[in-house]
């Protein structure tokens, strides 16, 4: 290990996916009409490979990244379409480049808190991000398994809802895109 | 306009048939570089003694005082100078044209002497550089940073920092100590530690990075080790 870097907490940074290639590999899945209390978004993110070389050969650094849990990440996953999530959380990861230049980004970032803003055939929702979401990545920094789990709370009649179970028509009402 | 200014000055060829003797005393008046007016530029050249090039620079104005001066001797593979440079005081706001915009609002001095002697190829460069009330902009980051009183050695192994203080806005260090080993100023092996305490990296919005952008702060204590060329 070469060192360590602490992301520290008055952090907001930005990341955007670009667009050359599709942001998300499958759209497919994402949008599911489920009858449970939550859905799973799970996905992943990848970037054409050029991304994840850097322009300098020869370097050679490990570092050990860290996230404190009030460091604001934005990850803008789709420009076009208004996608993009806003997280908070706290983070382990082991950043490196290798000698050829290449870049490598390992470990998981467990989320504390965020939305998800997701547009859909002209809706645009914005979903609350349960604790215990993660976000991790094996090796390409521009690959991540998003494991998010959002809930979009509605003001609507939940009549079917309340057909089905009593315990949806508390005070809180939540339907599921 | 990627260079301007007013050349003036006068050069004279002697003997064409046999040395070729020249003398030249050139002024460049204002010349800028990427829309930086670096000051003027006084160029006296000859060559009266065969195969040897005697060189003296000036720049001066827009609060530069440089001196250049030396020899070049042309000897085919084994041609070499000797050239000694003396900074008074370069401005950094005149050279900001020669980052290619990757640095801007920049202030402050570089003071310094510099003995230049080698090849091409292997130049040998001694000597001191400091940096003094230096500010400027990385461009991508939008960051600010301050160098007050900062020196980075030419050495027989590259470049050395000790202890080279990077201020931010809000006056957090990050401290840059080790070595960039060259031999030849093209190819670059680093051995630098680099320490920060709540540091400001970026403070950009899209307009600056479209990839990435905003506020990030970070502490560290990392090397950073390896080579590098310039592709």
């Amino acid at each position: 290990m070469d060192g360590r870097i602490r992301v520290n907490d008055k952090t907001q940074l930005t990341i955007v996916i670009p667009q050359d290639d599709p942001g998300i590999v499958d759209r497919e899945g994402i949008v599911q009409f489920v009858d449970m209390d939550t859905f799973q978004l799970n996905t992943s993110i990848s970037v054409q490979d050029s991304l994840t070389h850097t322009q300098m050969t020869g370097m050679d650094v490990t570092v050990a990244i860290s996230v404190d849990k009030n460091a604001v990440l934005n990850l803008i996953i789709d420009e076009a379409n208004g996608d993009f999530l806003k997280v908070k959380g706290a983070a382990n990861l082991d950043g490196g480049i290798d000698p050829s230049g290449k870049v490598t980004l390992t470990g998981i970032y467990e989320l504390e808190e965020g939305t998800y803003n997701f547009s859909f055939n002209q809706l645009r929702r914005e979903f609350q991000i349960r604790r215990g979401s993660t976000i991790s990545w094996t090796g390409d920094p521009y690959t991540a398994d998003v494991d998010v789990t959002a809930v979009y709370k509605a003001n609507t009649a939940p009549l079917e809802s309340c057909a089905k179970s009593d315990r949806r028509c508390g005070s809180e009402r939540h339907q599921y895109l | 306009m990627l260079a301007g200014g007013i050349i003036n000055g006068k050069a004279s060829l002697r003997e064409l048939n046999t040395n070729r003797v020249f003398t030249s005393d050139l002024t460049i008046q204002d010349f800028s570089f990427h829309g930086d007016t670096v000051g003027n530029i006084s160029m006296k050249v000859n060559n009266e003694k065969q195969d040897t090039y005697a060189a003296e620079v000036t720049i001066s104005g827009r609060g530069n005082d440089v001196k250049m001066d030396g020899y070049y001797y042309n000897a085919g593979a084994q041609s070499h100078f000797d050239l000694n440079a003396h900074l008074v005081q370069l401005s950094l706001k005149s050279i900001e044209g020669f980052t290619l915009g990757e640095l801007h609002d920049a202030s402050g001095n570089i003071t310094g002497d510099l003995a230049i002697k080698g090849t091409m190829a292997t130049p040998e460069i001694r000597g001191d550089l400091r940096f003094q009330q230096a500010g400027f902009k990385l461009t991508r980051f939008n960051s600010y940073y301050r160098a007050q009183d900062e020196h980075i050695r030419f050495t027989p192994d590259g470049i050395e920092l000790i202890n080279f203080t990077l201020l931010d806005s809000t006056g957090n260090k990050a401290v840059f100590d080790g070595n960039v080993y060259t031999k030849d100023f093209r190819d670059y092996r680093f051995g630098l530690i680099v320490h920060a305490e709540n540091f400001q990296v970026l403070n950009s919005t899209r307009e600056d990075n479209k990839l990435y952008f905003g506020r990030l702060f970070i502490d560290t204590k990392v090397l950073i080790k390896g080579i590098s060329t310039i592709l």
